[in-house]
């Protein structure tokens, strides 16, 4: 026997296990859905279409997670991120650990050891070290400075998720200025994702009417409208941020500032709603339930509201997903090239302003960390978005 | 129904039927083609009967179907439709509330049972949504009893009206589909091929139900577009055979069949299936050579001639006109210059 007809064998055997795993697996399913199955509406087969898809039920719970992260900001964060410690600047992070050499022991807690701050003799450069002689063992729930969650005032309370006591703990590392920088990543999240689900909400809105316009009522209108969105693809995008923030008056507050970034993002973000609501509108006025309805005698609203609508949300909410990281890079590219928030605002963004000079890079590569999250955040709402696009259309197979 | 043929009213008229699709180009929108779907179409269909339109796919039967209750504008022609009372009154010139009105009483059947139903409402929701939105119904107690009826009715089990299309079979949704057009008890069904989008297997229950129902709902009558005879053949009083967009022979059914006049009808006879598996051995069949002409540019003379296998000269030229053949107690007419001396092959 050869060594290619062993290798097909075991690669059957291989496959007919497998395949018999997923059949079961399926059948177990369906035992289990069986007498809901035909009662279950299209929201609850999306669910669990949506449930079969192991990558983005994993993405959803990361997703979940730095949400929590954003809402919770004051509590998950350890430190204020606008308190700094100027003799720490760009101190490296601390990395918790159990196991210690000094003593050869293991510890059932993780802990770190304090950085102290060093010079060095020969090239005046300020060095920090581990002071390995102390252990700052990381607690749960441990008191610290006050503040005040989402700003609201009898949300007082000193309690953080986690951190040490007599000591600092800086897991990411300190900014140019000293500022702990998990802190401020943890705050930072709250911009940088909610500029992108207050930008999809936008564009949601704005392309939702107009792509329903375009589809629904057709001739001239559509004409015009499919111009307009062409033109607004044609500019690139950069330059376009450029021109627009220019107009943005230095003296303004932060708050209009965000407002006025989430809708630069919005005004491409709806373009691409638009077009998958026209299509949809284009496809479902010629479909055969819709066509049964309006012989019924229901109206235009009726039409639109009970049956069109309902029939695309999900692809639409889906498309919305995927829309999101396009905004959340958009506002990091904008605040990192200085067009959009600035400092003292925190966002992903903000932060990577300080990985911008060469010099800083080499010396404190942590301060890249802000990439790693929208990368991690982007690739959520991909996969995300990719399950919903899956499970949109309940209808498929079942 | 055969029997009151005698008392025959008719409750639609269609005279001179057409319509024409104008396909433009560009901004200005420049007619490049016209597609005459529907050319100079007339019929009549009495109350309580079946009249079957039959013919290949793109005759332009279902643009005739959807004429009659204006889902398609027609170009030309006049719909006469004798209201309740016996007054008739020409569908093409009703005004939009006259024609929402008129469509609880023409009632349309489509093709496709799983295009058909929307999949985001329950049974019940479909079912009962002619009777809300026309407001024939208060209450929801109402709506389900009586939509509890309709499924009774149409052979289905009651108690499953608030599942979903998706819990049911190909059969089943087209039971559902016409529950929904009984809904507003209609005088008229329009079905367009009811049955093509169907198992084989279903197609029987689902003819004998729209059968059965024309029995219980006196007076209830049918326009049924088939595109094979063999649907139509215990289902249909009169049946009208469509050729690219002309009635070309209208007949009895059983006369139709056991004496076909055009040699298109005797075409279509020979490539229908056998629905009885016993006699389907025995026969051979055959399949229609050719193509369907194409609306947009047909042949000149009869339609048919390219596939006509009695074509001479005149057919190439000269168009036949639609010719009454028959007697006063069994018209028939039939649009072919040699109806008279062709003897075309039929079945028993
Ligand atoms: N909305 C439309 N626009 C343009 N052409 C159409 C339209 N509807 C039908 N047609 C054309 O009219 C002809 C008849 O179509 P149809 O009535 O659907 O035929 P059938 O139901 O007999 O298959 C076909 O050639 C078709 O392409
Ligand atoms: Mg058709």
């Amino acid at each position: 026997m050869s060594f290619r007809s062993i290798w097909r064998k075991l690669d059957n055997a291989f496959y007919a296990l497998t395949e018999r795993r997923r059949t079961k697996r399926q059948e177990k399913l369906i035992e289990k859905k069986s007498g809901q199955l035909e009662f279950a509406s299209q929201w609850q087969l999306i669910r669990w279409k949506f449930a079969r898809h192991k990558l983005a039920m994993f993405a959803l719970g990361v997703m979940t997670m730095l949400f929590l992260m954003a809402i919770f900001a004051e509590f998950v964060a350890p430190y204020n991120p606008r308190a700094f410690r100027e003799d720490f600047a760009t101190a490296p992070p601390q990395r918790p650990r159990l196991y210690c050499p000094e003593e050869g022991r293991w510890y059932a807690r993780p802990f770190v050891y304090p950085i102290v701050r060093d010079f060095d003799e020969d090239t005046w450069a300020v060095t920090f070290e581990e002071d390995r002689s102390e252990k700052l063992f990381i607690r749960l729930f441990v008191r610290g400075s006050t503040y005040r969650l989402m700003n609201i005032a009898f949300l007082e309370s000193d309690l953080r998720l986690f951190g040490v006591e007599d000591g600092v703990i800086s897991l990411m590392g300190n900014d140019t200025r000293g500022r702990d920088l998990f802190s401020r990543i943890v705050f930072g999240a709250r911009i940088s994702l909610s500029v992108g689900l207050l930008g999809i909400a936008i564009s949601f809105v704005i392309g939702i009417i107009m792509g329903g316009i375009s589809g629904y009522f057709g001739g001239t209108v559509d004409v015009v409208i499919q111009r307009i969105i062409e033109a607004i693809k044609a500019i690139p995008t950069i330059p376009l941020w450029m021109a627009l923030s220019v107009a943005l008056p230095i003296h303004w507050p932060l708050l209009r500032v965000y407002f006025f970034v989430v809708l630069i993002l919005s005004i491409i973000g709806w373009t691409g709603v638009a077009r998958v609501v026209r299509g949809k509108f284009l496809s479902l006025r010629t479909e055969d339930f819709v066509k049964a309805a309006e012989l019924d005698g229901a109206s235009n609203w009726r039409l639109i509201w009970r049956y069109m609508l309902p029939s695309f949300y999900s692809y639409v909410i889906a498309r919305l997903t995927l829309e999101v990281p396009s905004m959340i890079l958009g506002e990091t590219a904008l605040s990192f090239l200085g067009l959009g928030l600035q400092p003292p605002a925190i966002s992903w963004g903000v932060l990577l302003q300080d990985a911008q000079h060469v010099r800083v890079m080499a010396n404190a590569p942590w301060l890249l960390i802000p990439g790693v999250f929208v990368f991690v955040a982007i690739l959520t709402f991909n996969f995300v978005g990719d399950g919903l696009r899956d499970a949109a259309d309940p209808y498929s197979n079942v | 129904m055969k029997d009151n043929e005698h008392t025959a009213r008719p409750i639609v008229e269609v005279r001179g039927l057409r319509k024409y699709f104008e396909s433009t180009r560009g901004l200005l929108r420049k007619t490049v083609g016209t597609v005459k779907a529907v050319d100079d179409v007339s019929f009549t269909i009495n109350e309580g009967e079946t009249l079957a339109l039959v013919g290949e796919s793109g005759c332009g039967k279902t643009t005739t179907g959807r004429c009659m209750i204006r889902a398609v504008e027609p170009t030309d022609g006049k719909i006469l439709y004798s209201l309740d009372n016996g007054n008739p009154v020409d569908i093409t010139s009703l005004s939009k509330e006259a024609v929402r009105r008129l469509r609880r009483k023409i009632r349309l059947v489509f093709q496709d049972p799983y295009s058909s139903l929307n999949p985001r409402m329950t049974v019940f929701q479909i079912i009962a949504e002619p009777l809300i939105i026309n407001k024939l119904i208060k209450g929801t107690g109402a709506a389900r009893d009586r939509v509890a009826e309709l499924l009774r009715m149409v052979r289905l089990d009651p108690s499953l009206m608030d599942r979903y299309p998706h819990a049911f079979s190909g059969g089943q949704r087209q039971r559902i589909a016409i529950a929904r057009a009984l809904a507003p008890n209609p005088r008229f069904l329009i079905a367009d091929e009811p049955v093509s989008a169907l198992d084989v297997s279903v197609q029987a229950q689902v003819l004998n139900l729209l059968k059965e129902l024309q029995h219980k709902l006196e007076g209830l009558t049918y326009l049924f577009v088939a595109h094979n005879l063999s649907v139509v053949k215990y289902q249909s009083d009169r049946i009208a055979i469509m050729y690219v967009g002309k009635i070309v022979e209208l007949a009895e059914t059983e006369q139709l069949f056991t004496q076909p006049l055009h040699p298109y009808t005797e075409a279509l006879i020979a490539a229908a299936p056998e629905p009885d598996p016993r006699v389907a051995r025995t026969k051979k069949r055959v399949v229609l050579a050719g193509d369907v002409a194409n609306p947009a540019d047909p042949p000149s003379g009869c339609y048919f001639h390219p596939r006509c296998p009695y074509a001479r000269e005149i057919c190439r030229t000269t168009e036949p006109e639609l010719r009454n053949l028959g007697t006063p107690e069994q018209p028939r007419s039939v649009a072919c210059h040699f109806a008279h001396e062709l003897s075309l092959q039929g079945i028993q």
